[in-house]
């Protein structure tokens, strides 16, 4: 399987391509423009700060876009998953647009950035969670969050509000937390990806 | 709230190797980061601070290497600090793999780093170090002031002034260490810690001072600290992270199963 990391730029980017090959998959860094069909996957990680994300994929963008219209699935993880919004109120800047909704910062009486390990709810079944429990350990490191149509939300966690945790909108899956970072469950979740990208 | 309370093992590096005779039954190599990051990984610890004490900074570089290759393996969250001179320095942590950089010394002289490594990388992965060591004014009583320098030099700051400015200019984490008690095994200091946990909505690790389980069970509960940073008790194999974490959870506290 050939899977395209997207470096924006501000991005960490090696702790994903990392747990990623240790699934066995072929994975490299995508900078600027590329051939959507070279990829089974496209994975947007998510390190950084949303106005400087969106500066940084200016020159990937269209074909990303691209490659989401010829049916690709795209996972984002994090800021990656705020970047699937057209807009954030952590700044400036136009996201990818795929899913409607808002990306919003945390607010009241918890502590930002909301960060460490959070018992995360699966609320509607996603073949993402196949093979794991109803509530599973997640690492979390965010301080804004996406606020996407309920149907779309899979899995939820609840840090002063009850947050999306997993969306999924068609061929487009994105997660708030880290799961290259979230040990067992985040592997489980890894090879639940890469079994649907299989299919 | 629904997040886990974290316990972080401590590992200092030294050249390239980990230092402070950590003393794991069956290790292969005596002292290699990636087998005792993943000894730990495996044993429940939540997260991984690396404190580079190497003194020279051609040697300093081996740290680059050593980050890399604990990245490849290591599948829960890793910190890395020490000898962070530069805003270069810390972008070049992260880019071997690092989750965060932890600044001290370089943040006291130049704190517009934290502001640029903030808006560059998000809040998330700026840990500000903290030395705090009490000084008393034989007058007034005293206050907490910040030290620099792995704990040499006094700048002279208040602790928690310092603290609440960093958070402004974009720290995400604050990991305070109490000089007064580092290497005592007496308990952290619960006063330092409560003072800044109650200062800043940022998160706070507390350092310094852990002998033993209740040391951080105290420092979570009546210090109010989201983590606890051990070195020793781990090390010499007195308790695992996931011993504490049992201690933690019969007593009321969240912790990751």
């Amino acid at each position: 399987m050939y899977i395209g990391v997207i470096d924006y730029g501000a991005s960490n980017l090696f702790g994903v391509a990392e747990a990623l090959r240790r699934e066995g998959a072929s994975v490299s860094m995508i900078k600027g423009r590329f051939l959507p069909s070279r990829f089974d996957l496209l994975v947007l990680p998510g390190v950084g700060s949303f106005p400087y994300a969106v500066n940084g994929l200016k020159d990937a963008k269209e074909s990303i876009i691209e490659f989401r219209s010829n049916g690709g699935i795209i996972f984002g993880i994090c800021l990656g998953l705020h970047l699937f919004f057209m807009s954030s109120e952590e700044g400036n800047g136009k996201g990818l647009a795929f899913l409607d909704g808002k990306v919003r910062r945390i607010t009241g009486i918890v502590k930002v950035p909301h960060m460490g390990w959070s018992n995360t709810k699966l609320s509607q079944p996603t073949e993402l969670w196949d093979g794991m429990h109803e509530e599973e350990w997640f690492y979390y490191a965010h301080s804004y969050f996406a606020d996407p149509p309920p149907g779309t939300v899979k899995a939820r966690v609840d840090y002063g509000i009850n947050m999306a945790a997993v969306v999924v909108e068609k061929n487009v899956i994105g997660v708030q937390f880290h799961p290259e970072k979230s040990a067992t469950a985040g592997k489980k979740l890894l090879r639940n990806l890469l079994m649907m990208v299989r299919r | 709230m629904a997040v886990a309370k974290r316990i972080i093992p401590c590992l200092d590096v030294d050249g390239g190797s980990v230092v402070k005779g950590i003393n794991f039954k069956g290790l292969k190599g005596a002292g290699d980061p990636v087998e005792l990051a993943s000894r730990y990984r495996d044993q429940g610890a939540d997260e991984l601070v690396f404190l580079d004490i190497t003194a020279t900074v051609e040697a300093r570089r081996i740290m680059f290497d050593v980050v890399k290759d604990v990245a490849k393996v290591l599948d829960i969250p890793f910190t890395v600090g020490g000898g962070i001179r530069t805003f270069e320095d810390a972008r070049a942590i992260l880019w071997s793999g690092a989750d965060k950089v932890s600044i001290n010394t370089v943040a006291v002289q130049d704190p517009s780093v934290i502001t640029k490594l903030s808006d560059a990388y998000g809040a998330q992965c700026i840990v500000l170090a903290v030395d705090a060591k009490w000084v008393s004014n034989d007058k007034r009583g005293g206050n907490y002031q910040v030290y620099t320098h792995g704990g040499r030099v006094n700048s002279g700051l208040d602790v928690i002034n310092w603290i609440r400015k960093g958070v402004e200019l974009g720290a995400g984490e604050v990991l305070l260490t109490s000089i007064d008690r580092d290497g005592t095994q007496s308990g952290y200091d619960i006063e330092l810690t409560k003072k800044v946990t109650g200062a800043v909505e940022a998160p706070v690790i507390a350092s310094g001072g852990c002998g033993s389980p209740e040391h951080i069970l105290d420092v979570l509960k009546a210090g109010n600290a989201d983590a606890a940073l051990a070195a020793s008790i781990f090390h010499y194999g007195k308790y695992t992270p996931e011993e504490v974490k049992l201690y933690l959870k019969n007593r009321g506290l969240i912790v990751r199963a």
